[in-house]
């Protein structure tokens, strides 16, 4: 094929790509329907919500901060299973050490919640005799964990009926929640515990 | 007979007015650009339905975003061979992952016709089918730049605009791309040939 030929080939070749007449035809009359009724959709107010979506989204706001809750409350550290037993137990930090003491046996804590009369409520005040216990008591899993390097001291509300599980025993159980800081490492696992709630006195 | 009331505002213009709602300017400009996009759209991707779908969208595109062409900037004509170029390219990206059915080609050109040189019409129609297949075949960086410059004759810079790339760019590929096809169909043009030889000595033998 010569250039001539070519530019004529090329030629006949455009102009035989027609789009049909009535696809043509279909295709204007939904392109114009649908700009007529962007224009119609434009005048509508799209700043309004309808009715029911208000409380929706008040209800799915109240419905995520109450999950939020019940997970931080019901928050434990995950147990480490048997694989990192071999692993022998690495020293903590001579700070974290200190703070936490040599590893007691796990501690017995009389939980007795009282609240004055006429005086409901969550923090009652600070009574004689009530003893907070301080300091960090290690908790019994960590010992296979990689030594504490860094970390972070979060206070969060423990369940009473928890305690145990972090090596802290009680003598009668309470059903709100203790006030507790929780030694956190760089691994994001917590590495220690201490109940700062005064209202719980410790019988040890 | 009703005259239209547009046919004598430019591109530019009824681009200015589709930005601003005039619905009767998108038709306007609908007829009179559609076989330009849909010739682009066809010759990209080989297929009658493909083609109707990109050019509806570049038309939806032109509706919502009139108001982003730049007069100064390009002819409508490249603008909308630009958007039809980027809609084929994904249209054919997304059928990549499909099998098509074997199908017979189907015959694009007119009807034929009782001639007064059937032989040399024959042998044109020939040319030009073999022509579209060759074009069909060739990588797609330099389909589209022959298909913009050679079949819908564009400018360089209107088609350097359409492709979003440099003149130098587009006389590259545009050279290559030629030397690609002038290459194809030599080697269509010699493949019957052979098959003919080969037939002929069969028949001989």
């Amino acid at each position: 094929m010569t250039a001539e030929e070519y530019r004529q080939a090329a030629r006949a070749l455009a102009h035989q790509m027609n789009m049909p007449a009535a696809a043509a035809a279909r295709m204007e009359e939904r392109l114009l329907a649908a700009m007529t009724s962007a224009q119609s959709g434009l005048a509508r107010p799209v700043t309004t919500r309808p009715a029911g979506q208000t409380w929706r989204s008040w209800a799915a706001a109240a419905a995520s901060i109450a999950l939020m809750l019940a997970a931080v409350s019901t928050w434990r550290p995950i147990f480490r299973d048997g694989r990192d037993a071999a692993v022998p137990p690495s020293p903590l930090p001579v700070l974290v050490m200190q703070a936490i003491g040599p590893l007691p046996p796990p501690a017995v804590v009389d939980v007795t919640v009282s609240h004055p009369p006429g005086r409901p409520g969550p923090r009652p005040p600070r009574r004689e005799g009530a003893v907070t216990p301080s300091g960090f008591v290690a908790l019994p899993w960590t010992a296979g964990l990689p030594a504490f390097e860094s970390g972070e001291i979060v206070r969060m509300e423990v369940p009473v009926a928890s305690l145990p599980a972090y090596g802290i025993d009680i003598s009668s159980g309470a059903d709100r929640p203790v006030e507790a800081d929780i030694l956190i490492g760089q691994d994001g696992l917590a590495r220690a515990i201490r109940l700062v709630t005064n209202t719980v006195r410790s019988t040890q | 007979m009703s005259q239209d009331p547009f046919s004598d505002v430019p591109d530019d213009q009824l681009m200015t007015r589709i930005s601003g709602g005039d619905v009767a300017a998108l038709s306007a400009l609908f007829g009179r650009r559609h076989v330009d996009v849909y010739r682009v759209a066809m010759l990209m991707t080989g297929s009658a339905a493909a083609a109707e779908d990109v050019t509806q969208d570049v038309f939806l595109a032109v509706m919502r975003d009139a108001s982003r062409f730049e007069p100064g900037r390009a002819t409508v004509t490249a603008w909308l061979c630009g958007i039809a170029r980027n809609h084929a390219r994904r249209r054919l990206h997304r059928d990549l992952r499909m099998v098509p059915f074997p199908e017979e080609s189907e015959p694009i050109g007119p009807e034929p016709v009782a001639a007064a040189d059937p032989l040399r019409d024959l042998a044109r129609a020939q040319q030009i089918e073999s022509l579209r297949r060759a074009v069909l075949t060739l990588p797609l960086k330099y389909r589209e730049v022959v298909v913009l410059c050679d079949l819908q004759d564009l400018s360089y810079a209107d088609a350097a605009t359409a492709l979003e790339c440099s003149i130098g760019t587009v006389r590259s590929r545009l050279h290559r791309g030629r030397a690609l096809l002038c290459a194809k169909l030599r080697a269509n043009e010699d493949r019957p040939a052979a098959h003919g030889k080969k037939k002929i000595a069969g028949c001989l033998a």
